[in-house]
């Protein structure tokens, strides 16, 4: 004959039970959180130096640019100028495009001329293997020393704008998505960079 | 707890029983983060660090965690700890983070550790709780380790970051294969061996098998099984009436009957 059962398994106990474990569980994290985000915070903005350093290696001095609204409407994370000794020597300007995870960071260089000088990608969620190789040399490559007006894409061509040269990247096999993000963030970043000469 | 008791717990996961070698759990994120020694070290510490804190949070909680929701209640224990974990690293050991990348929040899903929470923490003490988990995190650390570094001297002709240029000099290239998952297999595999080798000659003469595994009396470790079977049988007998019940069950069944009987 089986005993009465516990009260912790009768009814909406075992319900309860979980939610107060639940609310236990997310006040820790949040706790972690908070006492963690500063610090992280300060992470992000030295690995955020660390990449512009990389694309304009001479650069002593980086200043925000004050630019107008895109025409498509699309924002960019940043839009700063890049100074050695006082003298211009480019644009860093990075826009994020979702990709098969979350927001795919884009951080691209352009000479004053408008030349696209190279790409970076950021942190981002995509397939180990398959989307996370949009981050490797040689699809990146593929973007260096190309143009700002120029429309980069993968598979669909859905350049609106006449002025541009349509130009195809090749995409990573498996990873349609996550190529045509970076390519959609490079044209933002271009378009930006086209608002500045107007 | 008698010393001798804390020395067999602490200890089994190290060879016996250790996670990786001899029970083959956590084997996904082994094969994929042991391509260098320091990677594998601290994949090893990160799941060391879960390990002894879900274990300690599931045995504190064992007697008011109901049977029916354990496995969620265990889960979200697990997962709370990764995500605090994943949130140290990346304010302190950023490096650390972005080599291991994603195998860090893989952690909650390592069957190492839900499994010693199934098996052990919600069946024994805090204390035994904290050791088995901290024996096994080492095990499952060390292991780790050498793989790690047997895949970074082949593959990459490299220990510990640092080239080591004179292996080259005597004719030994490194082999790319071993720092590829097939690669990896085969130092796992060969590894395996080498741990049976090790536990034949230092525990008895015959090989080690599952039945050979110490037999650990901690507040009478019950078998994860003993209440299923028992609820089978229970269920089985309900809708199809006491023969029903076969097997090792059924055997008690009859020997309490006859019991009776007599």
């Amino acid at each position: 004959m089986a005993k009465r059962t516990a009260l912790k398994d009768r009814g909406i106990m075992p319900a309860l039970v979980l939610f107060v474990i639940c609310l236990l569980a997310t006040t820790c994290l949040a706790m972690t959180y908070e006492l963690t985000a500063e610090r992280r915070a300060r992470l992000e903005q030295e690995a955020l130096m660390a990449n512009k350093q990389i694309l304009f290696s001479t650069a002593d001095e980086f200043k925000p640019v004050d630019y107008q609204a895109l025409p498509s409407g699309h924002e960019l994370e940043l839009f700063e100028a890049a100074y050695a000794n006082g003298e211009l020597q480019g644009y860093l300007i990075q826009a994020s495009v979702k990709g098969y995870g979350k927001l795919v960071p884009v951080l691209s260089a352009f000479d004053p001329e408008g030349q696209l000088l190279a790409i970076l990608v950021g942190d981002n969620d995509e397939t180990a293997g398959l989307g996370k190789r949009i981050e490797e040399d040689e699809f990146r490559a593929q973007f260096s020393e190309q143009s700002a007006f120029n429309y980069y894409y993968a598979k669909a061509q859905k350049n609106a704008n006449p002025e541009l040269e349509p130009l195809q990247i090749d995409a990573i096999s498996g990873a349609t998505i996550s190529s045509e993000a970076v390519c959609e963030a490079v044209n933002i970043a271009a378009e930006a960079f086209r608002s500045l000469e107007d | 707890m008698a010393k001798t008791e804390i020395k067999k717990v602490l200890t089994r996961g190290l060879l016996q029983q250790n996670p990786l070698l001899a029970l083959l759990l956590g084997t996904c994120p082994a094969l994929a983060v042991t391509t260098s020694a320091v990677n594998g070290l601290g994949m090893g510490l990160a799941s060391t660090f879960v390990l002894f804190s879900a274990n300690l949070v599931i045995s504190l909680l064992r007697k008011l965690i109901p049977d029916k929701v354990r496995i969620p209640a265990f889960i979200t224990i697990i997962a709370s700890f990764v995500t605090i974990l994943k949130f140290l690293l990346q304010a302190f050991l950023p490096d650390l983070d972005k080599a291991l990348g994603i195998f860090i929040p893989l952690i909650t899903v390592n069957c190492i550790i839900l499994g010693r929470a199934e098996a052990f923490a919600s069946k024994n003490k805090p204390l035994a709780a904290m050791i088995d988990g901290i024996g096994m995190g080492l095990g499952f650390t060390a292991a780790l380790f050498s793989i790690g570094l047997l895949r970074e001297l082949l593959g990459n002709g490299s220990a510990f970051g640092y080239k080591l240029t004179f292996l080259e000099a005597i004719g030994l290239k490194p082999m790319t294969l071993f720092v590829l998952p097939p690669g990896g297999f085969i130092i796992f595999g060969i590894l395996i061996a080498f741990s049976q080798l090790l536990m034949k000659k230092l525990y008895t003469d015959e090989p080690y098998t599952a039945e050979k595994a110490p037999r650990i009396q901690l507040d009478k470790v019950e078998s994860a099984y003993a209440g299923q079977d028992r609820q089978t049988a229970e269920r089985k007998e309900r809708i199809r009436g006491p023969e029903a019940v076969t097997g090792a069950e059924g055997q008690k069944r009859q020997a309490e009957a006859s019991e009776e009987a007599k």
